[in-house]
C-alpha cells in the first residue's frame, strides 16, 4: 500500500465510520519498500490540493520520517515536489499493522496488501 | 448474506485468474466518464476486480475489492503508477469521508442480496465523495436477453449465474437484476441525486452526486 493511500483511509468499523478522529491510521511494526515510479507533475498538483496535510504530518512522524517542508514550499519548488512524490507514491507499506487512533482496531498489511475486512461484531 | 459469502466472495477468489483474463477491455461509457474528469483527479474504484480501469484515464484510482485474489492482480497492475488497491467490503469502506473527486462501481452493487444493503452501499459511495464529486454506477439489467442469466420464474429478480473455469469446474454467482428505473429508486433512498443515466452492454448505468 502506497503512503498516498494511507492518507485516504480511516477506520471502517461501525462506530468509527465517517468520524474525523478515526484518521489517520497509525502504522506499527511496518516494513517499507521503494517502488520506482515516473513523476507526473499534473497528478502531484492535484494531490497537493487533496491530501490531508495534518494527517500526512502525523503519519510521517509515526513512521519516523518527519516532513521537512510545508505545502507552500512544495508548490514553489520542483525538487520538493519530487521528494513528496518519492514519499507518497514510491514508498509502500509491505508488512505491518495500521491502528485506529480512536478505537485501536488493528488492520493488517501482508505482502503489500492491506485488508480492511472486519469481524461481524464491528460492522 | 450467507448467499453472498458462498456465491460471491468465495467464488471470485476461486475464479480470480480466469475471470481476470476475460476482463481486460474497458467499457466505452466508463472510459468516457473517467476521461472527462479533470486530469489528475483522485477517486475510488469500488469492486475494482483486476484493476482494469486503473490505467485507462489520466487519473489516480484507489481500487478496492472483497476478493483478495483479485486485489493481488490489481496490485500488479498498479506497480509504477499512482494507483493503488486494497481489500474491503463495500458495506464497510475505509475511504476517508468526503475526500475523493470521483468513484466508480462497475458491476458490483448487484452482488448484494437485499435492497437495504444495496442502498447502504450507495450511501457509502456518496459519503466518500467530496462536495463536488460524482460517481458512476453500473448494475446488471433485467432486460438483457442472455438466456443463461434469466431466472426460471420470469418475474424473479434474483439469479444464480454459472461460471465455468478451464478445468471444467462450474461455480454459481449470485446477482440481483435491475429493471429500468430500479437503480434510480435506490439512489433516491440513499440520498443521492441522479445526473445522467443510460443502458450499455446489458447494464443500467447512472452518474450520481450529493443531493443538496
Amino acid at each position: 500500500m502506497k503512503l498516498l493511500t494511507l492518507n485516504f483511509v480511516q477506520c471502517a468499523t461501525r462506530d468509527c465510520a465517517g468520524r474525523q478522529d478515526a484518521f489517520p491510521l497509525a502504522p506499527q511494526n511496518v516494513q517499507l519498500a521503494a517502488q520506482e515510479t515516473d513523476l507526473d507533475p499534473d497528478f502531484m498538483a492535484n494531490i497537493l490540493a487533496k491530501i490531508d496535510w495534518p494527517g500526512l504530518e502525523t503519519s510521517l512522524n509515526q513512521l519516523g520520517r518527519p516532513l521537512t517542508f510545508t505545502k507552500e514550499q512544495v508548490e514553489q519548488d520542483q525538487n520538493l515536489l519530487k521528494e513528496l512524490h518519492s514519499i507518497l507514491i514510491e514508498t509502500t507499506i509491505q508488512e505491518g499493522e495500521l491502528v485506529c487512533p480512536r478505537c485501536s482496531h488493528i488492520y493488517h498489511v501482508k505482502d503489500g496488501i492491506a485488508s480492511f475486512l472486519l469481524p461481524p461484531h464491528l460492522v | 448474506m450467507e448467499k453472498e459469502n458462498t456465491h460471491v466472495h468465495q467464488v471470485y477468489d476461486k475464479i480470480a485468474s480466469h475471470f481476470s483474463n476475460t476482463r481486460y477491455k474497458p467499457w466505452p461509457q466508463v472510459s468516457k466518464y473517467l476521461n472527462a474528469l479533470p486530469k489528475g483527479s483522485i477517486g475510488a474504484d469500488i469492486g475494482c476486480g483486476n484493476g482494469k480501469y486503473f490505467t485507462c484515464s489520466p487519473n489516480i484510482v484507489i481500487g478496492s475489492d472483497r476478493s483478495v485474489e483479485l486485489i493481488k492482480i490489481a496490485l500488479r497492475r498498479s506497480v509504477s503508477t499512482y494507483s493503488d488497491a486494497f481489500v474491503c467490503d463495500m458495506l464497510n469502506m475505509p475511504y476517508r469521508n468526503a475526500s475523493l473527486d470521483f468513484a466508480i462501481s462497475i458491476a458490483a452493487i448487484h452482488h448484494i442480496s437485499t435492497q437495504d444493503r444495496r442502498v447502504q452501499a450507495i450511501k457509502n459511495i456518496l459519503a466518500v465523495l467530496a462536495p463536488h464529486g460524482t460517481a458512476l454506477l453500473y448494475v446488471w439489467a433485467k432486460e438483457q436477453t442472455n438466456k443463461k442469466i434469466q431466472p426460471e420464474n420470469p418475474d424473479d429478480l434474483d439469479v444464480m449465474v454459472p461460471w465455468t473455469t478451464p478445468d471444467g469446474t462450474t461455480y454459481s454467482r449470485y446477482y440481483h437484476l435491475y429493471r429500468e428505473g430500479d437503480i434510480n429508486i435506490e439512489i433516491k433512498l440513499a440520498g443521492g441525486k441522479l445526473i445522467e443515466s443510460g443502458y450499455e452492454r446489458d447494464n443500467h448505468w447512472a452518474v450520481i452526486t450529493h443531493a443538496v
